[in-house]
């Protein structure tokens, strides 16, 4: 029995020192100062968005987003002559316009920055698709390691989708983005007026969702999971999960299904190579400038979907309470004491909500 | 009893003498009489008949009698000794027998003085070649029956000797007279053997193991002074003796994985399959055991090989010249050889340990003619994830297992026949989430004839293969990927040892490979998941060779042949055609031809020279000189710095050609003090074509169009390897230095589609730095000590240099030219402690220890290298080590005998 004991002692501290990760230090030449374009049309009316900014360098102290190229000229034009332009909005970098697509009929991206480099993109188009999907959530759980050492098993709500990436027999490429929003109420010792906050956040973060219908039988993408939050406070009280869908043409899926392997966030003994992904702007008076990003327009379809822990048979606490039933600190959780603190939060109720 | 050539006054003798109603021959009258007088004849009077009576007779007279009715008479020379001659030729006799040589007086007198011990040899009858009588034999070790290859056979009345070849045979050549034969072999007990050579016979042997060896000594065919001697570059050797004293992951000892401790073999990383050998993929290595091919040498996804060091006996690895015996791959040959079965003496091995337990068993079914050999090994990792406390891990598996089979049959002394059966599988699963199944079988029937003793003729026919199973096990429509290549071969190989270092090879061989480049199905009869197929690839290699050692001078030798390839990749196929011949991508297919099931889709050809010369500088030292040209007509797919699941072979076809090496090796061996201490410094250099990359982010996976996924690229290794080895003594090592280069170069018309811009750029496994230091050191004849440590530089890495933002949905890297970087360099050291079993040879039960610490000082040594970027966060390196501990091991051996 003794040596059983061993042995099992052995093979378990073993399994748990397998394999380790530690963050390490690369040197590299990150001096890189390119042009990045970003840009998402959709087929209904709606606030479009062309983002330019410049790449980021990477390391420890590196800045998390690019440097905003602002005063640019951005126009969005087609084959007959539609020019869309673009004003840059409050936040640098970002231009906006509100417009709705003709379904069919080619466009095209053209900036003129100030220094005046101009870049143009190639011509894109979207048929207009009604493809109905639907999404549900469940719980499920997740077994973690923690940094020291230690395994626990953690509850997270994962967001689902049901759909037939299928139209006249064909199959279709369509890509998925989902973000929540969730409501909390302001609690604190002696308060009178306690106000409810809005907050939006992005959950697909690095976690891109691409399918091909040609991969799946008959297109039908059955309960696959899109993402996965941890199931706490946000989902007290009511939850929403806005799922949009956006058909996609075959080079815009290639793309961003290269982005995808190239994300290779499974840290997989099995990683391929990475590439240079080559996007579809360019600059016409000096091609081999290395330009980032992608132009590209999407059929959507938009589904939100309500949830909250009773329907999810989750046990979590309200924002301001702790599992003790004590109530939260200021210094500990200062949005309890003024909610529009949370990230992208507002007070205004949105329409759909409940 | 005849006299022959040494009694030359009796060959004056004779008379063929037909006398009616009698019908014992003088020879079977002589014969007969097993003890008492021994009667001589000439071999001309042999057939002379006389009466029955006479070989029931113990009375002289009444011999006599007979004999003179015969027309023949008797000599009395000593009590126990007379001869018969014919009668007319009485006075000649008795004239010759009076001038009779002093040696062939000897040659009497021993055999009146012989004892039990005595071995007479040949018998009368056929005539000596030029007054010589040859002796042959074969030198067993007794315990097992295996050859003792290497043993010097030294008679010790002249300066006469052999050694041993492969087969464990000899000759020599003397005169008919008494000897004593003394027969050596490293770890066996000296034999003294009295003979009385009459004429050409056989004296086999066979030797005790030395129940006072040391346990250094290690019985190969290997001279003392061999990297000196031996005449070709770059080749190294490994005993499952030396194997087993080195340190070990977890307490397996490791055939494969053993050769990454020599100069110029190494690894991507910690449990990865395969090796790399002078810059080379592994997939340049051509993996046998006994000529059967094996296409995925591992078990557990590389963390061990699938040879069982029960049944191995060495492991070669021809990294500089390779024999013309040898094909089909660029690089190197890694060779196995399977032990000899031992048909005199059963014997059972148990060995238990930590994550695998071998049983081994050999049994003579037909004492000294037909014995079985056993060994297979399970491994039980699956007890101890069952214990752990974490869902995912109790519902995953590591389970592997492997059976090998050796039956072996003697037709006649100089003649067998066998059987060999290895049987691989592996069972991987992680949680409920994938699967993968893989195995390697094969079977195999040899022929190994020996003509004399120095004709080789073996024969073996082989049908073996590799099948890969990946399973996604989702809760929808789960799916089965599966890969798989199969051959069958047939191979003849004939070597003739003109004389000890001087021989003659030539063989034929064919192989038939079937290659399931990839299918898709549903798992299970509710997934509707597709089913999806690519063609398979057909193709037949054969090859004809012809090669030779030999001895020009005392300072020059040469080793060389040639070997002559042809490929026919073979239907049913569909061959596109693309518009202007481009390869870029399948939307510009024009045309399809469509091949038929044995239709050639497409021959190569291909004269494959090797050379190698040694020319000795002195008696310890020489300088060598190789070259070869090789040829290979298959590749791995595998897009990925070590093998996975999803890799697959593919044949040459009409768009792939089959790669060529070309490679030049000199080194410089010099011998210190005795041969105690060898070094040498080789050079090398190779280039390949007909190689291929991938296109940036390519479809590889259920493509029938392959071809358009691939880059045209050259490619060439050069590097240079040091080694200082102490051989002999209570401590020995090695210390191994390598610097080594592997690049590559894509020419793609289509420039935009070069990697790197068309420039050179470092192989995923080039590594220039490697140091390996190796010591054992005997504490006494059953306590071994031995520690590793390993430097190397770190693999190339291909970082992200920038990143920037799409769609406020992913932040991508911008990464730089294709492995410009590197990863942190690697160290590791290791230790084992071995305690061997008792030499005590009347004992039944032998147990055995090997306690080994893998990675002493704990280093998280980098397997891979990768980048993450959490949540507004900016990019950052991770390192990830999957041995980064301390991996301490204890195995346990059995042996009953």
């Amino acid at each position: 029995m003794m040596k059983r004991i061993f042995y099992l002692g052995l093979m378990v501290g073993m399994m748990h020192a397998m394999s380790c990760i530690d963050e390490i230090s690369i040197p590299v030449n990150s001096a890189k100062d390119n042009v990045n374009i970003s840009a998402v049309i959709s087929d209904t009316l709606e606030v479009q968005k062309v983002s330019i900014a410049k790449t980021i360098t990477v390391g420890k102290d590196a800045p998390v987003d690019g440097a905003p190229v602002s005063s640019a000229k951005v126009f969005v034009t087609s084959t007959q002559g539609e020019k869309f332009i673009f004003l840059e909005s409050k936040t640098k970098g970002i231009y906006e316009s509100t417009f709705q697509i003709v379904p069919g009929r080619p466009y095209r991206l053209e900036i003129e920055l100030q220094d005046g480099r101009k870049y143009l993109s190639t011509y894109k188009s979207a048929e207009k698709i009604s493809l109905p999907f639907s999404v549900f959530t469940k719980l499920n759980s997740k077994t973690i390691l923690n940094s020291n050492n230690t395994i626990s098993t953690v509850s997270q709500v994962g967001a689902y989708i049901n759909s037939n990436l299928q139209s006249n027999g064909k199959p279709l490429k369509a890509i998925y983005r989902v973000t929540g929003e969730y409501v909390v109420t302001e609690f604190y010792l002696m308060i009178l007026n306690p106000r409810t906050c809005y907050a939006r956040e992005n959950l697909d973060y690095n976690n891109l969702a691409a399918f091909d219908g040609a991969d799946y039988p008959g297109g039908k993408l059955q309960e696959v999971n899109l993402i996965n939050t941890l199931a706490d406070f946000r989902f007290f009280d009511t939850y929403c999960f806005h799922v949009d869908q956006y058909i996609v043409d075959d080079d815009t899926y290639t793309y961003f299904n290269q982005l995808n392997k190239l994300l290779n966030k499974d840290n997989s003994l099995f990683a391929v190579p990475p590439g240079r992904i080559k996007g579809n702007i360019t600059n016409p008076d000096n091609p081999s400038e290395d330009i980032s990003g992608y132009f590209f327009i999407g059929s959507k379809s938009g589904i939100k979907h309500f949830t909250n822990a009773n329907k999810l048979g989750a046990h979590v606490n309200a924002m301001c309470m702790d599992p003790l039933r004590t109530i939260r600190r200021f210094s500990d959780f200062p949005a309890c004491y003024d909610c529009l603190l949370l990230p992208n939060s507002q007070r205004t109720k949105p329409p759909y909500w409940p | 009893m005849p006299l022959r050539t040494s009694l030359p006054f009796i060959l004056l003798v004779f008379f063929s003498v037909q006398l009616a109603g009698q019908n014992t021959s003088i020879a079977q009258f002589a014969n007969s009489r097993t003890s008492g007088i021994h009667w001589f004849y000439s071999n001309q009077i042999e057939g002379v008949n006389v009466q029955d009576e006479i070989k029931a007779s113990a009375d002289i007279s009444r011999i006599e009698e007979i004999l003179n009715k015969a027309n023949l008479s008797i000599i009395r020379y000593t009590p126990a000794q007379y001869i018969i001659v014919r009668s007319d030729q009485m006075h000649t006799s008795i004239k010759e027998w009076r001038d009779i040589k002093q040696a062939d007086r000897e040659l009497i007198n021993a055999t009146n003085n012989a004892t039990a011990a005595t071995r007479m040899i040949g018998s009368k009858g056929a005539p000596l070649h030029q007054g010589l009588a040859s002796i042959k034999g074969i030198v067993r070790e007794s315990s097992s029956g295996k050859p003792a290859v290497g043993a010097t056979v030294q008679v010790l009345q002249t300066q006469k000797g052999a050694v041993t070849d492969v087969n464990g045979a000899y000759e020599l050549q003397l005169k008919p007279g008494p000897y004593v034969i003394r027969i050596n072999s490293l770890g066996m007990s000296a034999e003294e053997i009295p003979v009385i050579l009459q004429g050409d016979g056989n004296l086999n042997v066979k030797l005790e193991e030395d129940a006072t060896r040391l346990g250094e000594v290690v019985v190969t065919e290997k001279a003392v002074d061999h990297n000196v001697t031996s005449l070709i570059t770059g080749i190294e050797q490994l005993t499952t003796k030396e194997i087993k004293k080195l340190p070990s992951f977890m307490g397996e000892v490791d055939v494969l994985k053993s050769l990454i401790t020599l100069p110029g073999v190494s690894t991507v990383g910690e449990g990865v399959g395969g090796v790399n050998v002078r810059g080379s993929t592994p997939d340049y290595n051509l993996i046998i055991e006994d000529d059967i091919m094996f296409f995925n040498p591992t078990h557990a996804l590389g963390f061990f090989s699938l040879f069982n060091p029960d049944i191995t006996e060495d492991i070669k690895l021809y990294k500089g010249y390779i024999p013309a015996k040898y094909g089909g791959r660029i690089s190197s040959v890694i060779q196995t050889t399977s032990r000899a079965v031992n048909k005199e003496n059963w014997n059972a091995k148990l060995g238990l340990g930590l994550l695998s337990s071998r049983a081994f068993v050999e049994l003579p079914l037909d004492k000294g003619k037909t014995a079985i050999m056993v060994g297979g090994r399970i491994s039980h990792a699956n007890w101890f994830l069952k214990q752990i406390n974490v869902p995912d891990v109790q519902k995953s598996k590591v389970a592997f297992a492997d059976l090998e089979i050796k039956l072996d049959h003697s037709l006649s002394p100089t003649s067998n026949i066998g059987v060999q059966v290895y049987k691989g599988y592996d069972d991987l699963t992680f949680s409920d989430l994938a699967k993968f199944n893989y195995g390697n079988e094969a079977y195999s029937i040899y022929h190994k004839k020996v003509f004399g003793t120095k004709v080789n003729l073996i024969t073996r026919a082989v049908l073996g293969g590799y099948n890969s199973e990946l399973g996604d096990l989702l809760k929808f429509n789960p799916s089965l990927f599966k890969t798989s290549i199969g051959y069958k071969k047939l191979k003849s190989d004939l070597t003739w040892q003109k004389t000890a270092g001087s021989f003659l090879n030539f063989g034929v061989e064919a192989i038939q490979y079937t290659v399931n480049p990839g299918a898709f199905s549903p798992d299970g009869p509710n997934s509707q998941a597709f089913t999806r197929t690519t063609s398979k690839d057909h193709g037949i290699e054969a090859g004809i060779y012809a090669g030779l050692e030999q001895k020009l001078s005392d300072q020059l030798s040469i080793s060389g042949g040639v070997r002559v390839s042809t490929f026919l990749a073979q239907g049913p196929k569909t061959i596109n055609k693309y518009k202007d011949g481009s390869l870029i991508n399948d939307d510009i297919v024009v045309d399809s031809s469509k091949y038929n099931s044995g239709q050639i889709i497409k021959t190569f050809f291909n004269i494959e020279p090797r050379l190698s010369v040694n020319y000795r500088l002195s008696p310890s030292s020489s300088i060598k000189l190789g070259y070869n040209r090789t040829a290979q007509y298959l590749s791995l797919i595998s897009n990925t710095v070590a093998a996975t699941p999803v890799d697959f072979w593919k044949l040459a076809d009409y768009y792939i050609p089959p790669q060529r090496a070309n490679t030049v090796s000199l080194g410089y061996y010099k011998n210190f003090n005795q041969n105690i201490w060898e070094t040498s410094i080789e050079i090398y250099a190779r280039n390949i074509d007909g190689v291929f990359e991938y296109k940036d982010f390519p479809n590889l996976l259920i493509n029938n169009h392959l071809e358009t996924e691939l880059l045209p690229t050259r490619a060439r290794a050069y590097g240079l390897e040091l080694s200082i080895e102490k051989k002999i003594g209570s401590a020995t090592g090695r210390l191994g230095y390598t610097y080594s280069r592997s690049l590559r170069q894509t020419f793609s018309p289509n420039k935009d589609l070069n990697i790197n811009n068309g420039d050179w750029y470092a192989a995923t496994y080039d590594k220039p730095n490697d140091v390996n230091l190796l010591l054992n050191f005997n504490v006494s004849q059953r306590i071994n000590f031995s520690t590793h440590f390993v430097y190397n530089t770190g693999r190339p890495l291909t970082a992200p240099e920038a990143n920037y933002g799409v769609w406020n949905l992913v932040n991508i890297p911008q990464y730089s030219q294709r492995n410009q970087y590197r990863i942190p360099d690697y160290f590791r050291a290791d230790a084992a402690l071995n305690v061997f079993p008792s030499y005590k040879k009347d004992q039944k039960f032998k147990g055995s220890w090997a306690l080994s610490v893998y990675n002493i000082f704990g280093i998280r040594n980098a397997y891979s290298v990768y980048f993450n970027q959490k949540p507004f966060q900016s990019i950052l390196a991770y390192r990830l080590a999957i041995l980064g501990s301390i991996f301490p091991s204890i195995n346990y051996n059995i042996e009953f005998k």
